[in-house]
């Protein structure tokens, strides 16, 4: 499956919009809801989507959601 | 086998995995010929609530609410995610009230915070009914994940809520400003949201007067509920095992127990020590989150937060129900009375599932002393009902216990009605627990107003159902439960008394009472479990079968008693048994076993007291024991008959060992601890 549509399917969920459509380039400012708060939540559902676990730092300087799938990728192996 | 097959055989999680993946691809031809193939070739139960999931996949919303709606008539305990949908759908259709219904029967025993999150987004979009209950959240850390599970549990409770969320760096700031937002908000209840990052290990008796002091001010300048939570401790502390004599643990204690010694009647304390030590420390905050967002409650166990708030709320609102009907067979004990009888019924220990029927009578039984009535409502001819309530010792309930007793072989419902007008109560002060799903079903369907607890198959969770079920939740405890703290009280007290006393006036200070019986009828079941599960205090493991005991009881040569024990924190009931037979002028000791629950009292003792006297009344000179040794019993009874007095006349090759004991017509044994009543 996927990587980018299960992404894709959290973010909608997370922020309740099931219209929403993320590309690589889109950051947290495309997206009004997405505050720090709503980042914690988002990190929190892409963990249990996926089954992994982010480090406290890894996840702190990422620009854009092409970053987040990286990240996400790499933790997959 | 088709592919629908294959899931519907894999079952419920590859199903929801399964409509996901489609969901993820927006294969909504592919998810309506799902739902179609469920509804065509699953059993109602899964297929229906699948189907509908498969069409809210699919956004078919109409289609998806009447399926969960058709489901949701029979469904028990219905899970939070489909609920969640449900609501979901009902909130794309614009049905504001479908949408309450769903949120109504989200349960306390299914704590999903995804589901919540859903629910309470489909709350969100309608204007608020019913009653408003104005809740400001001044809590010390960010306090945003625990609103979906409050606005949820809230709307289950029939009420809204409107939301203050103060900022966690200036809690005192605003408590303490007269023109801060939280004042100007006006709240009905002001949740003082604290943890064990507040504390300071030296001084507790300071920091609790600052807290205090924050009581008083809210107290002065509103007329809210002031909900405290109790102080928890850290997960990781320092100090290691001396954090609970030096360290936070110390302090956290000290400050709830200040806490619980002087709250005022509008200052409610919420259970959340309690909460993390059931969630578990380590697992209720993740130390990331903490860092990110200073969230020190994950969003798993936010529900379990909630829940304990949600209870004070139940009880300040009135929603705490009054009345507990309890059923009787396979409720309160094993077994049917009307067909195994009296005798034939399990209830208590040693048998497990006896045991867990005891431990309802007891949870039934701290309630009932805190004020909350009591019913039965059983399927019984009612003297076969009544009977075990009169005839068994085991039984922690007793028939004054109850406000009403329904055995008939009325429908459920109607005898519940029944009670209602009698008791001038409503039928919404009721909870229904029994056993029997089909009855569960037809008081749910005809009395929508009861609380009907869903109970497990296993009469070992019957305790923790209902306790979830979080229904008699009182703001304070009543001037009648002074009998329950006194007993807590005696109970450290006992403790006490071990560590710090000679043996001697341990025993004394116990105040036994011993009930010494003949084998009856009664109690042949009870004897028979204890001769099954006794190993370690067991001299001869003669593993007694029903036959035996009533051939036992029947018989001249024998002496065969029951022994009894209570003291003055309460009734063990029966936990010793002897048999001995009588050989020309010996009394030989065939059976002796004793439950380990009553050991070191000098209980045993009594076995020696008894069959010594059996022996005078018998003419007998000699009392003559054997000890068959086993793994189990010879670190507790290898000793034992030596202790009392017998000595060793023969040991043979297999470890048996025989002792012989002279009975001294003019000299009877004695216990001086344990008061002796003999029913012949």
């Amino acid at each position: 499956m996927d990587v980018h549509l299960r992404l894709q399917q959290v973010f909608r969920e997370v922020f309740d919009d099931d219209e929403l459509e993320i590309h690589d380039h889109t950051t947290a400012k495309d997206i009004p809801e997405w505050d720090s708060l709503m980042h914690v939540s988002l990190l929190v559902a892409i963990e249990g989507e996926f089954g992994i676990r982010f480090a406290s730092a890894e996840v702190s300087g990422l620009k854009n959601v092409g970053e987040l799938r990286g990240v996400v990728e790499t933790k997959m192996g | 086998m088709t592919d629908v097959e294959a899931l519907i055989a894999a079952g419920e999680a590859a199903l929801r995995a399964r409509a996901r993946e489609l969901q993820m691809r927006s294969d909504i031809a592919e998810l309506v010929r799902v739902a179609e193939a469920l509804l065509a070739g699953a059993p109602p139960s899964l297929g229906r609530p699948m189907a509908a999931a498969f069409l809210f996949a699919a956004r078919e919303h109409d289609r998806a609410a009447a399926l969960y709606e058709a489901w949701l008539e029979d469904a028990e305990a219905p899970a939070a995610w489909h609920l969640a949908n449900l609501a979901a759908s009902h909130r794309k259709r614009g049905d504001a009230e479908g949408v309450r219904r769903a949120v109504a029967r989200f349960h306390p025993w299914d704590l999903d915070p995804d589901a919540r999150r859903t629910a309470a987004r489909a709350l969100a979009a309608f204007p608020a009914t019913g009653r408003t209950l104005r809740v400001a959240l001044m809590c010390t850390f960010t306090a945003d994940q625990l609103e979906p599970s409050l606005r949820v549990g809230a709307a289950a409770l029939g009420l809204s809520l409107e939301l203050y969320v103060g900022e966690m760096d200036l809690l005192r700031a605003e408590i303490a400003d007269p023109a801060s937002g939280l004042y100007a908000f006006a709240p009905d209840v002001v949740i003082l949201g604290t943890t064990w990052r507040d504390l300071e290990p030296h001084d507790p008796d300071a920091q609790a007067d600052a807290w205090m002091g924050l009581w008083r001010v809210l107290l002065d300048r509103t007329s809210a509920q002031v909900l405290q939570h109790t102080f928890d401790t850290p997960p990781h502390a320092p100090l290691g095992h001396l954090d609970a004599s030096h360290g936070l643990a110390l302090a956290a204690a000290r400050i709830n127990a200040r806490f619980a010694e002087a709250t005022p009647a509008r200052v409610s304390l919420v259970d959340h020590a309690g909460a993390v030590a059931r969630f578990g420390a380590e697992r209720w905050c993740d130390p990331r989150q903490w860092a990110w967002a200073k969230q020190a409650v994950t969003p798993e166990a936010a529900p379990v937060l909630v829940e304990e708030i949600l209870a004070v709320l139940r009880a300040l609102t009135g929603r705490a129900k009054k009345v507990l009907v309890l059923d009787l067979d396979h409720t309160l004990w094993g077994g049917v009375v009307g067909e195994d009888g009296v005798a034939g019924l399990s209830i208590g220990p040693p048998s497990a599932e006896g045991e867990a029927h005891q431990a309802l009578q007891r949870y039934a039984k701290a309630l009932e002393r805190r004020g909350v009535l009591l019913a039965v409502c059983s399927k019984n001819n009612p003297e076969d009902a009544r009977a075990p309530f009169e005839q068994l010792d085991d039984m922690v309930l007793r028939l004054d216990d109850f406000v009403a007793f329904e055995a008939s072989w009325d429908p459920k419902p109607d005898r519940i009605r029944a009670m209602a007008a009698t008791l001038e109560l409503g039928l919404d002060s009721f909870v229904f627990v029994d056993d029997n799903p089909a009855e569960r079903a037809r008081v749910r369907r005809e009395l929508p107003e009861v609380l009907v607890v869903p109970l497990p198959a296993d009469p070992s969770g019957y305790v923790a159902a209902l306790h979830r079920a979080r229904a008699f939740e009182a703001l304070a405890i009543s001037t009648e439960d002074a009998g329950r703290t006194a007993q807590y009280r005696a109970e450290s007290e006992r403790r006490e008394l071990r560590i710090h006393t000679s043996p001697e006036d341990y025993y004394r200070s116990l105040e036994m009472v011993a009930t010494i019986r003949p084998f009856g009828p009664g109690d042949f079941t009870r004897i028979v479990q204890l001769a099954a599960r006794s190993n370690q205090f067991n001299l001869t493991t003669w593993r007694l079968t029903p036959a035996e005991v009533a051939s036992l009881a029947a018989s001249e040569r024998h002496v065969c008693r029951t022994v009894r024990i209570a003291d003055r924190y309460g009734d063990y009931g029966l936990v010793m048994v002897v048999v001995a037979e009588r050989q020309g002028d010996t009394l030989d000791i065939q059976a002796l076993f004793m439950s380990c629950r009553v050991i070191a009292r000098t209980v045993e003792q009594l076995a020696l007291v008894e069959l010594d006297r059996a022996a005078r009344a018998r003419g007998c000179t000699m009392l003559r024991g054997t000890y068959v040794p086993t793994a189990k019993n010879r670190r507790l009874v290898a000793g034992l008959y030596g202790d009392l007095g017998f000595e060793c006349t023969e040991t043979r090759e297999d470890g048996t060992t025989v002792w012989r004991r002279a009975v001294d017509p003019g000299n009877p044994v004695e216990n001086p601890w344990i008061a002796i009543h003999r029913e012949e």
